[in-house]
């Protein structure tokens, strides 16, 4: 086995670095490969995402729901992925595992590496084998998302049974351990019941279950608490929080809520209209973000020290039709500080201040308008 | 559960009460009486005919003693067939009604279901077409048309079975083109209701938590979804089942099937008022017992429903 | 991070059409093909039903033996001269004879549906309105009614009063929709009642009544046109049954008496010539067929259309 010089990371050693005595065939070898290989693993990021756009074709035209979208997770990192409804983050998401319904829609173009592998490469069998095994899904809804005629802990063990290949037995102990975990009491005894027995905030902790079932690397959580009342959202927020750390699982957020993406992501993806229009690190977006979208999403979070009774406010206008989308910068129409280059060009996304902290707009650039 | 059974069986008698009441008095209400023959009877024998039969009585009293034998079971006299009871009547021809009712509705199930799923999972596609294309056939011809065409198609010209003679298995030529009328209809209206079940629940989010699992399409559809989309096809079992038993009348008919649906429409034409109110009754009765299986079936498969 | 209020400008062009419930259902319906062509088919009957005699070529039940014994005493085949589809074994001309049919049968549909609806909307709302006592006897009687097969019932009626005054009229027609209309009309009640139930406990309902909006204003001028939908849907998926029935009659020889020609009848007089003559059963086949399916598919058609749960989705 050979390991290439490009393995990052200080003080990981090559193969030239082995002691002579010392083979792959050995047991201390073989240790020390593994090592060497998970280390080389991470200088590399658990996904890459470039250039990705997803197009639905309906009879009113092609709705470009992704466009040019390109981001990436680190092993074991939170991403946000925030925008109001529609804004493509949800599609994005099924685009990652393939699941977008086609017809009508359509991966048209971009690359998606994940854990190494060339996701739009894969036959449709080998997709299938790494969804749920590696890339685990929690949905919006948890009262539609749970088939109401099979018990849960079938719906958990499923997964088990398929990709770990644990026998029956096997599968159900996994299941009960994983309902103890997301915390479901009396386990055991609740394996044969039906989603229709549970509240709304057990089912979101049933469906995380199913999720984690195979330990997979990366969760893809979309809205998984916005049909939850608010006492439970925290509870399953910091569920997700508290396995993704237990577990080392990498979580992309998806949500319209700035104030849940501050209280879990390291980094923070804000889409508008299909694109990315601000990506940096939680607190950089929180404390200088550097596009009025941005800007809006954040105002429109009430805080305590408010005047009591003060209006709530919000962002004017509806978010763009995707069928045609222009050559403007997306969010002009809805922008304070629109200028007229912001009609007729789209803003590329650009270096602020930050580690990794890019936006999309004009008048922020450091030779930009807004101050 | 078995409350609710209970109570529904106990809901049945009242019910038969009703059915019973209404079936007694439409037939002595309408004119004619059960003695006209195409040879006028003399006044004298049918007055004999009447004493007889208890029907100079009051009709009150003519109709508590006719529930009351009812209820110990006998069924009645004929008053057509003089010399054999209701019940005899019956006797010889229910198995082979029940028998042919059973073969067309397990043919309707089994042929139904399957072509439903295949047509919703195909959508769209030959297997669809094809689907529907015999669901439309099935809805469009009534059970005396396919009956006749298939007779003078299959038996006839092409003499691949016999026109009649249905003698249960020992001769299987001759089951296989009345079960096949007989099913026709509930074919089509089970494998439409089917398919647009099947359709919707592809919609379903359940299903795409299936997909995020990676699991293989063909458990998807049999295990997730199929469960599903049966619970509506399900409801549409008892008009089924309601067919089947009205259909037999046509069907037995037309190839002479020596059942009691045959007898049933030679009594309502022949003004046999005793073969037509207790198999009226009978009727209702198995109608009402077989609902009642379908609504338990119903709350068997779906988990969500326990009737308290 | 500084305050930053109203990044807001001028507000983004909606883009949304304006739609109505019924501007949005007729624009899903003509959409479906099926439904249209149904739809035109069931336009053509109605047609038949006012013009049949009219553009008839011949009285239905004239017979013209001469030219049924020149051709050996056979009925004479269609596409043969004068008689477009051919007649029967009496030289009845099988076009006009299959007009008339058209009328009884579609006379059928809409009266049947007429009863239907002048007896069970009033029941099934008052069920649903005034609930307790008269909701109860409402459902039992409809218990009473489903434990009767429909055809069995509706042949114990016919039969019955077959020779009655009201039997004989109108040759027996009015005996059939009336006995039909009689079995049917339950399930429109029920589905009223239905409908109404779940419309009563709304809010706006509410509101009518503390304003003091009289019970039968409410009903008629806020519910039912709620409940019109699935309504429309019924009647039309009705119609089927009761041509079906009206056909199936015909052929037990009750219901319509001869000489006029349902089409259930046309097909008992046809069932001999099966081998030599087809078209005596073909063509009455594929009128009732065409019939049937028509406004099967337009009646699903509806439904898809009128489906609130179908809205914005493709």
């Amino acid at each position: 086995m050979t390991v290439s010089e490009e393995s990052g990371g200080a003080g990981s050693p090559t193969v030239a670095e082995l002691p002579n005595d010392v083979t792959v065939e050995t047991e201390e070898g073989r240790l020390l490969a593994e090592q060497l290989a998970d280390d080389r693993r991470h200088a590399r990021k658990l996904l890459e995402v470039r250039n990705l756009s997803t197009q639905f074709f309906t009879r009113e035209g092609v709705v470009h729901a992704v466009d040019d979208v390109s981001f990436e997770v680190e092993y074991g990192e939170t991403l946000g992925l925030v925008g109001e409804s529609g804004c493509g983050k949800s599609v994005t998401a099924l685009s990652l595992t393939r699941l977008v319904a086609s017809p009508p829609g359509k991966i048209v173009s971009g690359e998606i590496i994940f854990d190494g592998i060339d996701i739009m490469k894969l036959s449709s069998e080998e997709m299938r084998l790494l969804r749920g095994r590696k890339i685990g899904f929690i949905f919006q809804d948890p009262m539609t998302s749970l088939n109401p005629t099979l018990p849960i802990g079938f719906q958990i063990a499923e997964s088990a049974r398929l990709h770990l290949g644990m026998s029956r037995k096997a599968a159900d102990d996994r299941a009960v351990e994983l309902l103890a975990k997301v915390g479901i009491p009396r386990a055991r005894e609740r394996m044969g019941d039906y989603p229709h027995q549970f509240s709304g905030g057990m089912r979101q902790r049933v469906m995380i279950a199913i999720a984690l079932a195979c330990d997979p690397m990366l969760l893809l959580a979309d809205e998984p608490t916005t049909a939850l009342d608010v006492t439970i959202q925290a509870q399953i927020l910091d569920l997700i929080r508290s396995l993704s750390a237990e577990f080392g699982t990498a979580v992309i957020l998806i949500t319209h809520d700035l104030g849940i993406a501050a209280g879990m992501c390291n980094r923070i993806n804000v889409m508008y209209a299909g694109r990315i229009v601000e990506t940096g690190m939680v607190d950089d977006i929180f404390e200088q973000p550097k596009m009025p979208y941005s800007w809006g999403l954040l105002d429109s979070l009430p805080r305590m020290d408010e005047e009591k009774g003060s209006r709530l406010r919000t962002i004017e206008g509806l978010p763009p039709d995707l069928i045609n989308p222009g050559k403007e910068c997306r969010f002009s129409p809805r922008c304070k500080y629109v200028h007229d280059r912001c009609r007729v060009e789209e803003p590329d996304l650009s270096e602020r201040e930050g580690e990794g902290h890019l936006a999309r707009c004009f008048g922020t650039e450091p030779a930009g308008w807004i101050k | 559960m078995f409350g609710y059974i209970v109570r529904r069986v106990i809901w049945i008698v009242p019910v038969l009460f009703a059915v019973s009441l209404i079936t007694f008095t439409l037939m002595h209400a309408a004119p004619g009486g059960p003695w006209a023959r195409e040879k006028q009877l003399s006044a004298r024998t049918v007055e004999l005919l009447d004493q007889k039969f208890g029907l100079d009585d009051p009709v009150p009293v003519q109709y508590l003693r006719w529930v009351g034998s009812l209820l110990i079971g006998d069924l009645g006299p004929s008053y057509k067939y003089l010399d054999r009871s209701v019940n005899d009547i019956v006797g010889d021809g229910i198995g082979t009604t029940v028998h042919l009712g059973v073969m067309a509705f397990l043919l309707s199930v089994l042929v139904g279901i399957p072509l439903g799923v295949i047509g919703a999972l195909r959508h769209n596609k030959i297997p669809d077409y094809v689907a529907t294309f015999i669901s439309v056939i099935g809805i469009a011809t009534p059970s005396f048309v396919a009956a006749i065409l298939l007779l003078v198609f299959f038996s006839v010209v092409l003499r691949w079975f016999p026109t009649h003679g249905w003698d249960g298995w020992a001769n299987p030529g001759a089951m296989v083109l009345p079960t096949l009328a007989l099913a026709l209809f509930p074919i089509a209206q089970i494998a439409r209701f089917t398919r647009a079940s099947m359709l919707e629940v592809t919609h379903k989010d359940y299903v795409r938590t299936a997909q995020s699992k990676g699991l293989k399409e063909r458990t998807i559809v049999t295990i997730h979804m199929i469960r599903n989309a049966l619970i509506p096809v399900v409801t549409i079992l008892g008009p089924v089942l309601a067919f089947l038993i009205t259909g037999s009348f046509i069907i037995e008919t037309i190839f002479s099937v020596p059942g009691i649906g045959r007898f049933y429409v030679i009594s309502i034409g022949a003004r046999d008022y005793g073969v037509i109110m207790a198999m009226t009754v009978l009727y209702a009765t198995v109608i009402a017992v077989l609902n009642l299986v379908v609504d338990v079936l119903y709350a068997y498969i779906d988990p969500r429903i326990r009737y308290s | 991070m500084a305050n930053r209020t109203g990044v807001l400008e001028q507000p983004a062009a909606a883009g949304a059409r304006a739609t109505s419930l019924w501007g949005d259902a007729w624009r899903r319906l003509v959409r479906n093909r099926l439904a249209v062509v149904g739809g035109v088919i069931v336009l053509i009957l109605f047609f038949f039903l006012f013009f049949g005699p009219i553009i008839a070529p011949y009285p239905f039940q004239e017979q013209h033996l001469q030219e049924v014994l020149a051709n050996g005493n056979r009925p004479i085949g269609p596409f043969q001269g004068q008689y477009l589809l051919g007649t029967d074994n009496l030289g009845r001309d099988l076009l006009s004879r299959l007009l008339d049919g058209a009328q009884i049968s579609m006379t059928v549909a809409l009266v049947v549906q007429a009863v239907v609806l002048l007896i069970g909307l009033p029941i099934g709302a008052a069920a649903a309105w005034y609930g307790g006592r008269v909701d109860s006897i409402l459902m039992r009687f409809t218990d009473v009614m489903y434990a009767f097969p429909d055809l069995l019932f509706i042949i114990l009626l016919s039969v019955t009063f077959r020779e009655t005054a009201l039997g004989t009229a109108l040759n027996g027609v009015l005996l059939v929709f009336i006995a039909i209309g009689i079995v049917s009309w339950v399930g429109m009640a029920r589905l009223v009642r239905g409908q109404l139930l779940s419309l009563k406990e709304t809010e706006f309902v509410e509101a009518a009544r503390a304003i003091g909006v009289s019970d039968f204003k409410i009903i008629t001028r806020h519910l039912l046109p709620n409940a019109m939908g699935p309504m429309i849907v019924a009647v039309t998926l009705g119609i089927p049954g009761a041509i079906l029935a009206e056909a199936t009659l015909a052929y037990l020889g009750i219901g319509a008496q001869p000489p006029r020609a349902s089409w259930g009848k046309l097909i008992v007089d046809g069932q001999q010539y099966l081998r030599s003559e087809p078209h005596m059963v073909i063509l009455p086949a594929v009128f009732i067929g065409m019939a049937l399916l028509s406004f099967t598919f337009l009646g699903d058609g509806l439904r898809d259309a009128l489906d609130p749960k179908l809205k914005g989705k493709q």
